[in-house]
């Protein structure tokens, strides 16, 4: 058996050298990582205005409440 | 006399010179390297012809050095210059004969810093032989097999011998000519040979330059700079197999599990039935309690050749504005010079993250429209939405990686026959 071959459960072997372990970790590692942020949406928030950013139409800021949308009347 | 094992050397029948006899027992000429005669090793070393003091070609292999091929051991005995004109253009080269006790007589070539082996093959089917006039004829590039693997056209010349010197198992001849159709191979290059008095073929390969200068006793800086060589084999990258089978599973996983989070619409919390555009403002409450994902708050119409903008402003369990926007939802379709055509899109989404579960109230007004009555929509929320934007990303640059791959192999395989003489007109 070559060094760093792993036997498999047939019989014969899988050539893993460290080098392939890294890349094949690294990818699985890219791929999970990549699965957490788009499952938890992280970062993809819609850029319109939440409640800590200024109001573009209003002026104000919505964290205090007076915040908001032009349309529902809410412009000091 | 004539030429066999246990003599070492003979001296020039013509200037009586010293010349090693390396060449075994089926030698047919020696050409003396120092007064260019002709000798027939058949037949008492007679002067058979002589082509005089001749330059000799530039080429750091010289007559006696020895090395391994394929783990067999041949010495290099004779030389000859060939060269091709074409046009204005000429090509020089030098082929070296080779000697085995065991394997008999092969060529060691020398051409612009490279050095290539050639012997000759006699399993060929002679029947798909290929002259210049079938490939001048051909369409496309022909193609011929041996062994298993596909040679294509690569060019056609016309040699001719201007130097010899050495031994030699027949009688080489000054402007002796061969025209020579080569095709080339993943790992070789085929070569139809014709010559005035029989038809060969031969398999030539590239020897890589260190380790064969290394083996004939010389530096490998005296082949002199190598000019790219169509024979050259594609470099890879340390582990490319295995960085391409990761690269094309990752981008396969990705862009599966993006396209399961795209289609996901996270779990249901409120889905309004039809409301008519002239019944807003209006608002609608739901619950929240997954507070780790985005919540998606979604307008769903049924427009056809309308447009409106919808505002909605999202207030929290606290009463406190979550999110405030407005999302424009265009939708025209017609037909045109007999094609259908449709521009824009029936829906519009908002994504937030909830700072706590609760009961939350979204508030649809319509600022602006083309109709302000007549068009109707549904508000969609599901809570837990993923999102497919960094699969998708992820997907894209290993998608890139394993693309950049394999256009580099595409690129070399594209070079290799950038020197063919091959033309589409």
């Amino acid at each position: 058996m070559p060094r760093g071959a792993l036997p498999d459960p047939i019989g014969a072997t899988i050539d893993m050298s460290p080098i392939r372990l890294i890349i094949f970790a690294g990818c699985a590692l890219a791929l999970m990582g990549a699965a957490y942020l788009s499952y938890y949406g992280v970062g993809r928030e819609s850029r319109d205005l939440a409640s800590s950013t200024q109001s573009i139409r209003t002026g104000s800021s919505g964290s205090t409440g007076g915040g908001g949308f032009a349309a529902f009347g809410r412009i000091k | 006399m004539s030429a066999t094992h246990g003599l070492s050397s003979i001296n020039c029948t013509s200037c009586g010179a010293g010349l090693s006899v390396l060449g075994g027992g089926r030698v047919r000429s020696h050409v003396c390297g120092y007064c260019g005669s002709v000798l027939d090793t058949q037949d008492n070393y007679k002067v058979l012809d002589s082509i005089g003091k001749r330059n000799h070609p530039s080429s750091p292999v010289q007559i006696g050095m020895t090395l391994t091929l394929d783990g067999v051991l041949f010495t290099v005995i004779g030389t000859l210059g060939v060269v091709e004109q074409y046009g204005s253009s000429t090509w020089r080269w030098v082929e070296h004969q080779i000697y085995s006790p065991t394997h008999g007589y092969l060529w060691l070539n020398f051409e612009d810093g490279n050095l290539t082996f050639t012997r000759k093959i006699r399993d060929y089917n002679m029947g798909h032989w290929l002259s210049p006039s079938t490939v001048e004829r051909a369409e496309t590039p022909p193609v011929r097999a041996y062994q298993g693997e596909r040679y294509k056209y690569y060019e056609t010349s016309m040699t001719q011998i201007d130097f010899m010197e050495g031994e030699f198992n027949w009688v080489p001849k000054l402007g002796e000519r061969k025209e020579v159709v080569s095709l080339l191979g993943p790992h070789a290059m085929l070569s139809l040979v014709r010559s005035a008095t029989e038809r060969e073929v031969e398999l030539t390969r590239l020897l890589p330059r260190a380790e064969t200068a290394a083996d004939l006793g010389i530096e490998e800086r005296a082949l002199g700079h190598a000019e790219p060589h169509p024979l050259t084999p594609f470099k890879q990258i340390s582990e490319e197999p295995a960085i391409r089978k990761a690269l094309l599973v990752t981008m396969v996983v990705a862009l599966l599990l993006g396209l399961v989070f795209w289609m996901s619409g996270g779990q249901r919390v409120l889905s309004t039935p039809d409301i008519p555009l002239a019944s807003l403002p209006e608002s609608y409450e739901f619950e929240i309690d997954n507070t780790a994902q985005l919540v998606r708050v979604q307008f769903d119409t049924a427009f056809q050749n309308q447009w409106a903008e919808l505002a909605a402003e999202i207030v929290g369990p606290d009463g406190q504005p979550v999110i405030a926007g407005a999302r424009t939802i265009s939708y025209y379709s017609g037909r045109s010079g007999g094609e259908s055509w449709s521009e824009g899109s029936r829906r519009g989404s908002f994504l937030f993250r909830p700072t706590e579960p609760g009961t939350y109230r979204v508030r649809v007004e319509q600022l602006q429209g083309s109709s302000t009555d007549i068009g109707q929509f549904r508000v969609n929320v599901g809570q837990g939405k993923p999102v497919a934007f960094w699969l998708f990303w992820l997907a894209i640059l290993s998608g890139l990686g394993f693309a950049g791959l394999i256009a580099r192999r595409a690129a070399h395989a594209s070079r290799r026959f950038a020197g063919s003489d091959w033309s589409d007109d």
